[in-house]
């Protein structure tokens, strides 16, 4: 069958169809997504290396297999990318930063062994901020492959710190891609990019062979055009694992989202307040679908404590010590954004009883949060309180006007709780916004079933940038 | 809104931009969400803040530019007043972190 942009940017179902039923294979799927890599990979600053020739032996053991009958699931013969925070064996992994840009590593993280036995081809490294935004950058050209722009106006940043994974799968360059969360890392460039971004409850996904920025915030997970494609994903690359001691032993078993059931959900109040007004008008309208599958209510407040301290104290101690090497080193000034040459020698001096402390406090929090969702099956905000920043100006000189409201992505980060990020609209400059549900822990299936469930009454999602 | 108050909360958007986008330094918008009128408290996290910028300084001198260290200073001045508003929250003996190690 002859490959069209609309063959690329499928759903997971719509390609898993084509590759079992043998009308596409494998291979010529992965040749026409190497192809648009190549064309637009680097002008969307999306992509560190692309691993052509892996790719395409995985391609081809996928045509054999399922010609042999032996087909895998859906993620069989499917092209993707990950974060460039991944070790994969023999393929330099950058942390986006110009200190590890030649760094190889002689095995593969757990969430790229899963999802090469699930029999999915990795075809790109994808670009990322560097060291996942922990020294504190002010810019979007903060990667040493440049600011990641997104697909819907290249003058917009992507997001971050999964630059790359949000660009890759919003310009149809990857069939799905695999980023990272400390504390927005997902959300904000799905947001920024119009797709899917589905950060999972600490401990379902394994870090093992991820880059630490910080142990016990860090969390792995989908960066997709759906909704259920992120459930299909996230089926895929969760688990326990013997390498990663904070993998908890809860099989997360996915199937196609079918019911209709009636949701309760809660709208965060405070969450949107200042936000941008096209942001608050995309929201308004999005909770007016909502209303058509779910009773709302529209008062709920968050617990008051100090969520966005926690976390903060958190990642910039962890984060010093995660790269006290290279900060001792002095190479941390080879990074490319200008505050993150210094940022990383506040984290030397946060007392330990200070982030024992607030380490402390988690549990605390967890427990505020649970009695908060144990009333809702999801909690609803914007994704972001804004549209994407210029590529080419620092943050702080932009969007004045806007305030960020409720802490919820911190509040979730310091829980460990789950969030999906889907599209519910477009803003200033042509950029897409994103509606946000977050739900107690492990209940990513009920995320995901509420944000199927108003992708199947909206249409954010099927809309794709013109490259 | 006064000059310095809209100054106030543009660091804060950025900052909790700069976290939510994956860590940095939102500090500065939690730093601003604490009562600051006790100016005894600010004196000793500004002495604090003195203290560790030196201690920095002895360990990393050599490769900090010397235009960067009030920057830090400040970072740390943050740091310390977020210390601050998370110690009020009352904590009971048996409220343990949240680490993972298991034997």
């Amino acid at each position: 069958m002859q490959i069209t942009n609309e063959t690329l940017f499928s759903s997971l179902r719509e390609l898993a169809e084509l590759i079992r039923s043998q009308k596409l294979t494998s291979t010529a799927l992965t040749e026409a997504y190497l192809a648009r890599l190549e064309k637009f990979g680097e002008q969307l600053g999306a992509v560190v290396t692309i691993t052509k020739d892996l790719a395409l032996k995985q391609a081809q053991r996928a045509d054999e297999e399922i010609k042999a009958g032996k087909y895998k699931g859906l993620l069989h013969g499917i092209p993707y990318g990950v974060k460039d925070l991944l070790a994969t064996k023999g393929i330099p992994t950058s942390w986006g930063a110009t200190p590890y840009k030649d760094q190889v590593f002689d095995y593969d993280a757990t969430l790229v062994k899963k999802l090469t036995e699930a029999g999915a081809v990795l075809i790109a490294k994808l670009a990322m901020v560097e060291l996942a935004g922990g020294f504190g950058y002010n810019n979007a050209d903060a990667s040493f492959t440049g600011a990641g722009r997104t697909p819907w106006n290249k003058d917009f940043w992507s997001g971050g710190s999964s630059s790359g994974s949000g660009a890759a799968v919003s310009a149809g360059l990857v069939a799905f891609a695999i980023g990272s969360e400390t504390s927005g890392s997902i959300i904000c460039p799905a947001s920024f990019c119009g797709v899917a971004g589905l950060r999972p409850t600490y401990g379902r996904v394994s870090r093992y062979g991820a880059m630490a920025l910080c142990w016990t915030l860090d969390k792995l997970g989908p960066i997709c055009r759906t909704a259920d494609d992120c459930g299909i994903v996230l089926s895929a690359i969760s688990g326990i694992d013997p390498m990663d001691a904070s993998s908890i032993d809860k099989p997360f078993i996915y199937n196609n989202v079918e019911n209709n059931k009636r949701f309760k959900l809660g709208i965060i109040k405070d969450s949107y307040k200042d936000a941008q007004a096209s942001v608050k008008e995309n929201f308004t309208n999005a909770i007016a679908e909502l209303r058509k599958f779910a009773d709302v209510d529209a008062s709920v407040v968050l617990p008051d404590m100090p969520f966005s301290e926690v976390v903060s104290l958190i990642v910039e101690a962890e984060g010093a010590s995660a790269f006290r090497d290279l900060i001792e080193s002095g190479r941390g000034k080879e990074l490319r954004d200008p505050n993150d040459r210094w940022g990383g020698f506040s984290g030397t001096a946060i007392l330990a009883v200070d982030y024992i402390q607030a380490l402390r406090l988690r549990e605390p929090m967890k427990r505020a949060m649970d009695g908060l969702y144990s009333k809702y099956d999801a909690l609803v905000s914007p994704s972001f309180p804004c549209v994407s920043y210029p590529a080419d100006k620092p943050f702080d000189q932009v969007y004045k006007d806007i305030g960020f409201g409720a802490p919820v992505i911190e509040a979730g980060n310091a829980v460990g709780q789950p969030a999906i990020s889907v599209p519910n609209g477009f803003g200033e400059n042509n950029l897409p916004t994103g509606i946000q549900f977050t739900g107690k822990a492990w209940s990513e299936l009920t995320l995901i079933e509420i944000a199927s469930q108003y992708q199947k009454i909206t249409d954010w999602h099927k809309k794709h940038p013109n490259l | 809104m006064s000059k310095e108050t809209a100054n106030k909360s543009r660091r804060n958007f950025t900052k909790r931009l700069a976290l939510v986008a994956s860590a940095p330094i939102l500090t500065t918008y939690c730093a601003n969400s604490i009562p600051t009128d006790n100016q005894n408290v600010e004196k000793t996290l500004a002495k604090s803040a003195k203290g560790l910028i030196d201690v920095i300084q002895a360990s990393y001198g050599q490769n900090i530019n010397k235009d960067d260290l009030p920057k830090i200073q400040s970072v740390i001045e943050r740091n310390l007043t977020m210390a601050e508003k998370i110690r009020q929250f009352k904590l009971k003996n048996s409220d343990e972190p949240a680490t993972i190690f298991y034997a």
